[in-house]
Protein backbone atom coordinates (compact mmCIF):
# COMPACT_ATOMS: atom_id res chain seq x y z
CA UNK A 1 0.00 0.00 0.00
CA UNK A 2 1.42 3.15 -1.07
CA UNK A 3 1.73 5.32 2.21
CA UNK A 4 0.42 9.08 0.24
CA UNK A 5 -2.23 7.21 -1.08
CA UNK A 6 -3.01 6.60 2.88
CA UNK A 7 -2.28 10.44 3.70
CA UNK A 8 -4.73 11.68 1.21
CA UNK A 9 -7.58 8.86 2.56
CA UNK A 10 -6.60 10.61 5.86
CA UNK A 11 -6.62 14.19 4.43
CA UNK A 12 -9.99 13.65 2.73
CA UNK A 13 -11.51 12.74 5.83
CA UNK A 14 -10.32 15.51 7.26
CA UNK A 15 -11.46 18.12 5.27
CA UNK A 16 -14.97 16.79 4.87
CA UNK A 17 -17.96 16.16 6.79
CA UNK A 18 -17.79 12.44 6.39
CA UNK A 19 -16.70 10.84 9.32
CA UNK A 20 -15.36 7.60 7.96
CA UNK A 21 -14.48 5.96 4.66
CA UNK A 22 -13.64 2.24 4.53
CA UNK A 23 -12.18 0.55 1.49
CA UNK A 24 -11.73 -2.96 0.27
CA UNK A 25 -10.22 -3.78 -2.75
CA UNK A 26 -8.35 -7.21 -3.35
CA UNK A 27 -8.60 -8.88 0.06
CA UNK A 28 -7.23 -5.72 1.64
CA UNK A 29 -9.63 -3.47 4.13
CA UNK A 30 -8.99 0.35 5.15
CA UNK A 31 -11.06 2.18 7.64
CA UNK A 32 -10.22 5.83 8.20
CA UNK A 33 -12.44 7.29 11.12
CA UNK A 34 -12.47 11.04 13.12
CA UNK A 35 -13.85 8.73 15.76
CA UNK A 36 -13.08 5.03 15.43
CA UNK A 37 -15.19 4.41 18.75
CA UNK A 38 -18.68 5.00 16.81
CA UNK A 39 -18.37 2.18 14.75
CA UNK A 40 -19.28 -0.19 16.97
CA UNK A 41 -22.56 2.26 17.39
CA UNK A 42 -25.34 -0.21 15.56
CA UNK A 43 -27.23 3.08 14.49
CA UNK A 44 -23.68 4.41 13.01
CA UNK A 45 -24.10 3.72 9.44
CA UNK A 46 -28.11 4.65 9.34
CA UNK A 47 -26.74 8.36 10.21
CA UNK A 48 -24.02 8.47 7.84
CA UNK A 49 -24.35 10.71 4.99
CA UNK A 50 -25.23 9.44 1.66
CA UNK A 51 -22.40 9.11 -0.63
CA UNK A 52 -21.67 9.71 -4.16
CA UNK A 53 -19.82 6.23 -4.44
CA UNK A 54 -17.10 5.18 -7.09
CA UNK A 55 -14.88 1.78 -7.21
CA UNK A 56 -11.72 2.21 -4.52
CA UNK A 57 -9.40 1.42 -7.82
CA UNK A 58 -10.55 4.45 -9.76
CA UNK A 59 -9.07 6.82 -7.45
CA UNK A 60 -5.79 8.88 -9.04
CA UNK A 61 -2.51 8.03 -6.69
CA UNK A 62 -1.26 11.30 -7.76
CA UNK A 63 -3.87 13.89 -7.90
CA UNK A 64 -4.32 16.36 -4.92
CA UNK A 65 -7.02 15.75 -2.99
CA UNK A 66 -9.10 18.68 -3.70
CA UNK A 67 -9.24 17.46 -6.96
CA UNK A 68 -9.78 13.97 -5.92
CA UNK A 69 -13.32 12.68 -7.72
CA UNK A 70 -16.22 11.43 -5.24
CA UNK A 71 -14.74 8.85 -2.86
CA UNK A 72 -15.91 5.35 -3.46
CA UNK A 73 -17.57 4.26 -0.52
CA UNK A 74 -19.03 0.96 -0.32
CA UNK A 75 -20.84 1.66 2.89
CA UNK A 76 -20.35 -1.96 3.87
CA UNK A 77 -19.75 -5.21 2.31
CA UNK A 78 -23.53 -6.76 2.93
CA UNK A 79 -24.77 -3.90 1.13
CA UNK A 80 -23.58 -4.99 -1.74
CA UNK A 81 -25.53 -7.48 -4.44
CA UNK A 82 -23.94 -9.92 -5.76
CA UNK A 83 -25.47 -10.85 -9.82
CA UNK A 84 -24.90 -14.93 -9.47
CA UNK A 85 -24.79 -17.10 -12.70
CA UNK A 86 -27.93 -19.61 -13.10
CA UNK A 87 -26.41 -21.86 -14.68
CA UNK A 88 -23.21 -23.59 -15.37
CA UNK A 89 -21.58 -22.29 -18.68
CA UNK A 90 -18.62 -19.71 -20.37
CA UNK A 91 -18.58 -15.99 -19.17
CA UNK A 92 -19.01 -13.21 -21.77
CA UNK A 93 -18.62 -9.57 -21.07
CA UNK A 94 -19.61 -8.50 -24.99
CA UNK A 95 -21.89 -9.87 -27.16
CA UNK A 96 -19.48 -10.53 -29.77
CA UNK A 97 -15.71 -10.49 -29.74
CA UNK A 98 -14.76 -7.38 -31.09
CA UNK A 99 -17.79 -5.71 -29.29
CA UNK A 100 -17.88 -3.55 -26.82
CA UNK A 101 -18.19 -5.11 -22.93
CA UNK A 102 -21.55 -4.59 -21.98
CA UNK A 103 -21.04 -2.57 -18.74
CA UNK A 104 -17.30 -1.64 -17.12
CA UNK A 105 -16.60 -0.92 -13.22
CA UNK A 106 -18.09 2.30 -12.59
CA UNK A 107 -20.81 1.95 -14.78
CA UNK A 108 -24.50 2.63 -13.08
CA UNK A 109 -26.78 0.16 -14.20
CA UNK A 110 -30.88 0.02 -14.41
CA UNK A 111 -32.88 -3.28 -13.82
CA UNK A 112 -33.24 -5.16 -16.94
CA UNK A 113 -29.86 -3.83 -18.07
CA UNK A 114 -27.59 -6.80 -19.93
CA UNK A 115 -24.75 -7.27 -17.70
CA UNK A 116 -23.14 -10.33 -19.37
CA UNK A 117 -23.23 -13.62 -21.49
CA UNK A 118 -23.31 -16.92 -20.40
CA UNK A 119 -22.91 -19.85 -22.82
CA UNK A 120 -23.97 -23.01 -22.15
CA UNK A 121 -23.61 -25.23 -25.37
CA UNK A 122 -24.57 -22.66 -27.60
CA UNK A 123 -27.45 -21.59 -25.67
CA UNK A 124 -26.76 -17.84 -25.19
CA UNK A 125 -28.00 -16.44 -21.25
CA UNK A 126 -27.63 -12.74 -20.98
CA UNK A 127 -28.06 -11.92 -17.35
CA UNK A 128 -29.65 -9.11 -15.92
CA UNK A 129 -29.16 -6.39 -13.58
CA UNK A 130 -32.48 -6.95 -11.12
CA UNK A 131 -31.61 -3.79 -9.84
CA UNK A 132 -30.59 0.01 -9.76
CA UNK A 133 -26.92 0.30 -8.69
CA UNK A 134 -23.25 0.68 -9.50
CA UNK A 135 -20.91 -1.94 -10.79
CA UNK A 136 -18.39 -2.40 -8.11
CA UNK A 137 -17.14 -5.36 -9.30
CA UNK A 138 -16.44 -7.82 -12.48
CA UNK A 139 -15.36 -11.02 -10.09
CA UNK A 140 -14.79 -13.05 -13.75
CA UNK A 141 -12.70 -12.52 -16.43
CA UNK A 142 -14.25 -12.84 -20.11
CA UNK A 143 -14.31 -16.14 -21.74
CA UNK A 144 -13.77 -18.09 -18.41
CA UNK A 145 -16.11 -20.82 -17.46
CA UNK A 146 -18.74 -19.97 -15.31
CA UNK A 147 -20.56 -22.57 -12.22
CA UNK A 148 -24.17 -22.57 -11.16
CA UNK A 149 -24.74 -19.83 -8.80
CA UNK A 150 -21.18 -18.18 -8.99
CA UNK A 151 -20.64 -14.77 -8.17
CA UNK A 152 -19.94 -12.56 -11.32
CA UNK A 153 -20.64 -9.08 -10.35
CA UNK A 154 -21.10 -6.66 -7.45
CA UNK A 155 -23.39 -3.91 -7.33
CA UNK A 156 -23.64 -1.34 -4.89
CA UNK A 157 -27.44 -0.14 -5.01
CA UNK A 158 -27.98 3.56 -5.31
CA UNK B 1 -38.10 -1.31 -48.28
CA UNK B 2 -40.34 -2.59 -46.02
CA UNK B 3 -40.15 -1.57 -42.80
CA UNK B 4 -44.03 -2.36 -41.14
CA UNK B 5 -45.28 -6.04 -39.86
CA UNK B 6 -48.05 -8.20 -40.68
CA UNK B 7 -49.09 -9.59 -37.03
CA UNK B 8 -51.73 -12.58 -36.38
CA UNK B 9 -53.45 -13.78 -33.05
CA UNK B 10 -53.48 -11.77 -30.29
CA UNK B 11 -51.51 -8.55 -32.06
CA UNK B 12 -54.41 -7.11 -34.59
CA UNK B 13 -52.57 -4.59 -35.96
CA UNK B 14 -51.94 -4.39 -39.52
CA UNK B 15 -48.99 -1.97 -40.61
CA UNK B 16 -47.37 -1.35 -43.58
CA UNK B 17 -44.78 1.09 -44.50
CA UNK B 18 -42.77 2.20 -47.48
CA UNK B 19 -42.30 0.22 -51.00
CA UNK B 20 -44.89 -2.81 -51.53
CA UNK B 21 -42.66 -4.81 -53.81
CA UNK B 22 -43.46 -7.94 -52.30
CA UNK B 23 -47.27 -8.03 -51.32
CA UNK B 24 -46.74 -12.02 -51.77
CA UNK B 25 -45.69 -12.40 -48.58
CA UNK B 26 -45.28 -15.33 -46.21
CA UNK B 27 -49.30 -15.60 -45.03
CA UNK B 28 -50.37 -18.00 -42.47
CA UNK B 29 -52.99 -19.56 -44.51
CA UNK B 30 -50.01 -21.06 -46.69
CA UNK B 31 -48.59 -22.81 -43.62
CA UNK B 32 -51.59 -23.90 -41.46
CA UNK B 33 -52.82 -26.92 -43.61
CA UNK B 34 -49.21 -28.28 -42.64
CA UNK B 35 -49.27 -28.07 -38.88
CA UNK B 36 -50.00 -31.15 -37.33
CA UNK B 37 -48.90 -30.49 -33.90
CA UNK B 38 -51.21 -29.60 -30.86
CA UNK B 39 -49.05 -26.96 -29.04
CA UNK B 40 -46.01 -25.94 -31.24
CA UNK B 41 -47.20 -24.05 -33.80
CA UNK B 42 -50.68 -23.48 -32.24
CA UNK B 43 -50.61 -19.57 -32.13
CA UNK B 44 -47.77 -18.65 -35.02
CA UNK B 45 -46.90 -14.68 -36.22
CA UNK B 46 -45.82 -14.08 -39.69
CA UNK B 47 -43.70 -11.38 -40.61
CA UNK B 48 -42.71 -10.37 -44.04
CA UNK B 49 -39.13 -8.76 -42.72
CA UNK B 50 -38.13 -8.53 -39.27
CA UNK B 51 -34.92 -8.17 -37.73
CA UNK B 52 -34.29 -11.15 -35.69
CA UNK B 53 -37.39 -13.76 -34.87
CA UNK B 54 -35.22 -14.55 -31.97
CA UNK B 55 -35.39 -11.01 -30.43
CA UNK B 56 -39.43 -10.67 -31.23
CA UNK B 57 -40.09 -14.32 -29.98
CA UNK B 58 -38.15 -13.59 -26.72
CA UNK B 59 -39.94 -10.20 -26.47
CA UNK B 60 -43.02 -12.46 -26.63
CA UNK B 61 -42.01 -14.60 -24.07
CA UNK B 62 -41.67 -11.84 -22.06
CA UNK B 63 -45.19 -10.56 -22.48
CA UNK B 64 -46.51 -13.80 -21.62
CA UNK B 65 -47.16 -16.04 -24.54
CA UNK B 66 -47.98 -19.85 -24.59
CA UNK B 67 -45.54 -22.50 -25.04
CA UNK B 68 -45.42 -23.32 -28.47
CA UNK B 69 -45.90 -19.88 -29.91
CA UNK B 70 -43.69 -19.56 -32.94
CA UNK B 71 -42.28 -16.21 -34.93
CA UNK B 72 -41.34 -16.99 -38.36
CA UNK B 73 -40.14 -14.26 -40.80
CA UNK B 74 -39.52 -14.39 -44.57
CA UNK B 75 -36.29 -12.20 -44.43
CA UNK B 76 -34.67 -11.30 -41.53
CA UNK B 77 -32.21 -8.22 -41.96
CA UNK B 78 -30.20 -9.24 -38.58
CA UNK B 79 -30.35 -12.87 -38.39
CA UNK B 80 -27.72 -14.16 -35.86
CA UNK B 81 -25.79 -16.94 -34.95
CA UNK B 82 -23.12 -17.53 -31.68
CA UNK B 83 -21.61 -14.48 -30.50
CA UNK B 84 -23.52 -12.11 -32.87
CA UNK B 85 -22.20 -13.76 -36.03
CA UNK B 86 -24.04 -13.27 -38.69
CA UNK B 87 -27.17 -15.75 -40.35
CA UNK B 88 -26.92 -15.30 -44.06
CA UNK B 89 -30.44 -16.48 -45.64
CA UNK B 90 -31.86 -15.21 -48.57
CA UNK B 91 -35.30 -14.01 -48.35
CA UNK B 92 -38.47 -16.03 -48.99
CA UNK B 93 -36.59 -19.34 -50.44
CA UNK B 94 -35.52 -20.41 -46.52
CA UNK B 95 -36.80 -21.36 -43.02
CA UNK B 96 -36.15 -18.70 -39.97
CA UNK B 97 -38.10 -19.20 -37.10
CA UNK B 98 -38.27 -19.03 -33.54
CA UNK B 99 -40.11 -21.14 -31.18
CA UNK B 100 -41.17 -20.36 -27.49
CA UNK B 101 -40.65 -23.16 -24.62
CA UNK B 102 -41.55 -22.53 -21.42
CA UNK B 103 -40.96 -25.85 -19.00
CA UNK B 104 -39.04 -29.01 -20.08
CA UNK B 105 -35.70 -28.24 -19.48
CA UNK B 106 -34.40 -27.70 -15.19
CA UNK B 107 -31.92 -24.77 -15.42
CA UNK B 108 -28.73 -27.26 -14.75
CA UNK B 109 -29.63 -29.32 -17.43
CA UNK B 110 -30.39 -26.34 -19.67
CA UNK B 111 -28.04 -27.06 -22.48
CA UNK B 112 -29.38 -29.84 -23.77
CA UNK B 113 -32.13 -27.60 -25.75
CA UNK B 114 -29.24 -27.08 -28.09
CA UNK B 115 -29.12 -31.27 -28.77
CA UNK B 116 -32.94 -31.60 -28.96
CA UNK B 117 -32.99 -28.26 -31.50
CA UNK B 118 -30.79 -29.68 -33.50
CA UNK B 119 -31.98 -33.39 -33.22
CA UNK B 120 -35.20 -32.96 -34.09
CA UNK B 121 -34.34 -31.00 -37.52
CA UNK B 122 -31.94 -33.84 -38.22
CA UNK B 123 -35.19 -36.19 -37.88
CA UNK B 124 -36.77 -34.19 -40.04
CA UNK B 125 -34.64 -34.07 -43.02
CA UNK B 126 -34.35 -37.62 -42.60
CA UNK B 127 -37.97 -38.21 -44.24
CA UNK B 128 -36.17 -37.78 -47.51
CA UNK B 129 -34.71 -41.19 -47.87
CA UNK B 130 -32.01 -39.60 -50.30
CA UNK B 131 -30.83 -37.41 -47.53
CA UNK B 132 -27.93 -38.23 -45.22
CA UNK B 133 -28.03 -35.73 -42.19
CA UNK B 134 -25.32 -35.53 -39.64
CA UNK B 135 -25.28 -34.10 -36.65
CA UNK B 136 -22.39 -32.25 -35.21
CA UNK B 137 -22.72 -31.11 -31.23
CA UNK B 138 -23.96 -29.43 -30.02
CA UNK B 139 -26.84 -28.60 -32.53
CA UNK B 140 -25.89 -27.86 -36.31
CA UNK B 141 -27.01 -30.32 -39.04
CA UNK B 142 -24.64 -30.99 -42.29
CA UNK B 143 -25.39 -32.72 -45.67
CA UNK B 144 -22.36 -34.23 -47.37
CA UNK B 145 -20.25 -32.05 -44.70
CA UNK B 146 -21.60 -28.56 -45.20
CA UNK B 147 -24.40 -26.82 -43.04
CA UNK B 148 -27.60 -26.70 -43.85
CA UNK B 149 -29.42 -25.87 -40.57
CA UNK B 150 -28.08 -23.58 -37.43
CA UNK B 151 -29.42 -23.17 -34.50
CA UNK B 152 -29.68 -20.19 -32.05
CA UNK B 153 -31.25 -20.81 -28.54
CA UNK B 154 -31.38 -18.22 -25.83
CA UNK B 155 -33.11 -18.14 -22.55
CA UNK B 156 -34.83 -15.78 -20.52
CA UNK B 157 -34.17 -15.56 -16.59
CA UNK B 158 -35.87 -13.42 -14.45
CA UNK B 159 -34.82 -12.83 -10.77
CA UNK B 160 -32.76 -15.70 -11.44
CA UNK B 161 -35.62 -17.89 -12.53
CA UNK B 162 -35.89 -19.44 -15.94
CA UNK B 163 -38.62 -17.63 -17.61
CA UNK B 164 -38.16 -19.57 -21.14
CA UNK B 165 -36.10 -20.12 -23.89
CA UNK B 166 -36.14 -18.78 -27.33
CA UNK B 167 -35.05 -22.09 -30.37
CA UNK B 168 -34.09 -20.01 -33.16
CA UNK B 169 -33.85 -22.22 -36.25
CA UNK B 170 -32.41 -21.59 -39.55
CA UNK B 171 -33.20 -23.96 -42.36
CA UNK B 172 -31.49 -23.39 -45.85
CA UNK B 173 -34.62 -24.92 -48.19
CA UNK B 174 -34.81 -23.66 -51.87
CA UNK B 175 -31.51 -20.87 -51.99
CA UNK B 176 -29.25 -22.00 -54.60
CA UNK B 177 -26.72 -19.09 -54.43
CA UNK B 178 -24.17 -18.47 -50.90
CA UNK B 179 -22.55 -15.90 -50.60
CA UNK B 180 -18.89 -16.35 -51.66
CA UNK B 181 -17.51 -16.71 -48.05
CA UNK B 182 -19.72 -19.32 -46.88
CA UNK B 183 -20.10 -21.19 -50.39
CA UNK B 184 -17.96 -23.90 -49.70
CA UNK B 185 -19.55 -24.77 -46.09
CA UNK B 186 -23.18 -24.19 -47.13
CA UNK B 187 -25.54 -26.27 -48.63
CA UNK B 188 -29.60 -26.69 -48.99
CA UNK B 189 -32.28 -29.23 -49.22
CA UNK B 190 -32.74 -28.07 -52.78
CA UNK B 191 -28.92 -28.49 -53.32
CA UNK B 192 -29.05 -31.57 -52.09
CA UNK B 193 -32.02 -32.80 -53.66
CA UNK B 194 -31.85 -31.53 -57.19
CA UNK B 195 -35.48 -29.83 -57.20
CA UNK B 196 -37.08 -27.26 -54.97
CA UNK B 197 -39.22 -28.27 -51.84
CA UNK B 198 -42.10 -26.52 -49.87
CA UNK B 199 -40.64 -25.15 -47.38
CA UNK B 200 -43.40 -24.84 -45.13
CA UNK B 201 -44.56 -28.33 -45.27
CA UNK B 202 -40.64 -28.67 -43.78
CA UNK B 203 -41.95 -26.61 -41.09
CA UNK B 204 -44.70 -28.54 -40.10
CA UNK B 205 -43.26 -31.60 -39.96
CA UNK B 206 -40.01 -29.90 -37.80
CA UNK B 207 -42.77 -28.46 -35.53
CA UNK B 208 -44.17 -31.58 -35.20
CA UNK B 209 -41.03 -33.48 -34.62
CA UNK B 210 -40.24 -30.65 -31.82
CA UNK B 211 -43.46 -31.63 -30.16
CA UNK B 212 -43.06 -34.88 -30.22
CA UNK B 213 -39.25 -35.23 -28.93
CA UNK B 214 -40.43 -32.05 -26.37
CA UNK B 215 -42.83 -34.57 -25.06
CA UNK B 216 -40.44 -37.50 -24.89
CA UNK B 217 -38.24 -35.39 -22.24
CA UNK B 218 -41.10 -34.17 -20.28
CA UNK B 219 -41.93 -37.36 -19.41
CA UNK B 220 -38.07 -38.76 -18.58
CA UNK B 221 -37.12 -40.27 -22.04
CA UNK B 222 -33.66 -37.05 -21.76
CA UNK B 223 -31.38 -40.05 -22.07
CA UNK B 224 -33.06 -41.76 -25.42
CA UNK B 225 -32.97 -37.97 -26.70
CA UNK B 226 -29.21 -38.11 -25.94
CA UNK B 227 -28.54 -41.55 -27.05
CA UNK B 228 -30.19 -41.01 -30.35
CA UNK B 229 -27.84 -37.88 -30.77
CA UNK B 230 -25.01 -40.35 -30.39
CA UNK B 231 -26.24 -42.91 -32.98
CA UNK B 232 -27.60 -39.90 -35.49
CA UNK B 233 -24.00 -38.54 -35.25
CA UNK B 234 -20.96 -39.32 -37.41
CA UNK B 235 -18.26 -37.73 -34.92
CA UNK B 236 -18.35 -40.07 -32.21
CA UNK B 237 -15.38 -41.84 -32.24
CA UNK B 238 -13.44 -39.91 -34.39
CA UNK B 239 -10.60 -37.24 -33.29
CA UNK B 240 -11.91 -33.32 -32.79
CA UNK B 241 -10.67 -30.54 -32.38
CA UNK B 242 -12.72 -27.82 -30.22
CA UNK B 243 -11.63 -24.03 -30.47
CA UNK B 244 -12.61 -22.59 -27.03
CA UNK B 245 -11.70 -18.67 -27.97
CA UNK B 246 -8.72 -19.75 -29.14
CA UNK B 247 -7.90 -22.16 -27.01
CA UNK B 248 -7.66 -25.81 -28.79
CA UNK B 249 -8.42 -28.94 -27.28
CA UNK B 250 -7.56 -32.07 -29.16
CA UNK B 251 -9.22 -35.32 -28.65
CA UNK B 252 -11.70 -38.48 -29.17
CA UNK B 253 -15.46 -37.76 -29.24
CA UNK B 254 -16.61 -40.32 -26.83
CA UNK B 255 -20.44 -39.65 -25.91
CA UNK B 256 -22.68 -37.13 -24.16
CA UNK B 257 -23.12 -36.55 -20.40
CA UNK B 258 -26.40 -36.41 -19.14
CA UNK B 259 -26.44 -32.97 -19.21
CA UNK B 260 -25.45 -33.08 -23.19
CA UNK B 261 -21.68 -31.71 -22.21
CA UNK B 262 -19.62 -33.49 -24.77
CA UNK B 263 -16.90 -35.99 -23.31
CA UNK B 264 -13.74 -36.40 -25.35
CA UNK B 265 -10.59 -38.42 -24.53
CA UNK B 266 -7.65 -36.61 -24.35
CA UNK B 267 -4.07 -38.09 -23.93
CA UNK B 268 -4.25 -38.09 -20.62
CA UNK B 269 -7.76 -37.90 -19.52
CA UNK B 270 -11.31 -37.35 -20.29
CA UNK B 271 -12.43 -33.99 -20.07
CA UNK B 272 -16.40 -32.67 -20.70
CA UNK B 273 -16.88 -30.08 -23.28
CA UNK B 274 -19.67 -27.41 -22.57
CA UNK B 275 -18.59 -24.79 -25.21
CA UNK B 276 -16.96 -24.35 -28.16
CA UNK B 277 -16.96 -24.96 -32.15
CA UNK B 278 -16.02 -28.29 -32.72
CA UNK B 279 -14.54 -29.40 -35.78
CA UNK B 280 -14.34 -33.44 -36.97
CA UNK B 281 -10.96 -34.34 -38.45
CA UNK B 282 -11.97 -37.09 -40.80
Amino acid sequence: MDITYLKKLVKIVEQSTVDEIEIEEEGLKIRVAKNPHQNSSPGYMVQQPQFVSAPAHMLPKEDTSAALPPVVVPKAESNLIEVKSPIVGTFYRAPAPDADSYVEVGAVVQPKQVLCIIEAMKLMNEIESDVSGRIVKILVENAQPVEYNQALFLIEPV
Amino acid sequence: MLSGVRNYGRKTSLTFIGNFHNLNAMKESEIRPFIRSKIFGKKIFCFDLIDSTNLKAKQFLQEGVDEGTVVIADEQTAGRGRLNRSWISEGKKNLTFSIIVRSAISPEKIGVISIYAGLSVMETLKHFSELQPDCKWPNDVYLKGKKVCGILSEAVFENNRLTGIVIGIGLNVNQINFPDEIKDKATSLSVALGKDQNRFEIFGRILNRLENNYESIKSGGLKYLLEEFENNSSMFNKEVKINQNGKILHGIARRLDDDGGLIIKTTNSEIKVIAGDVTVCY
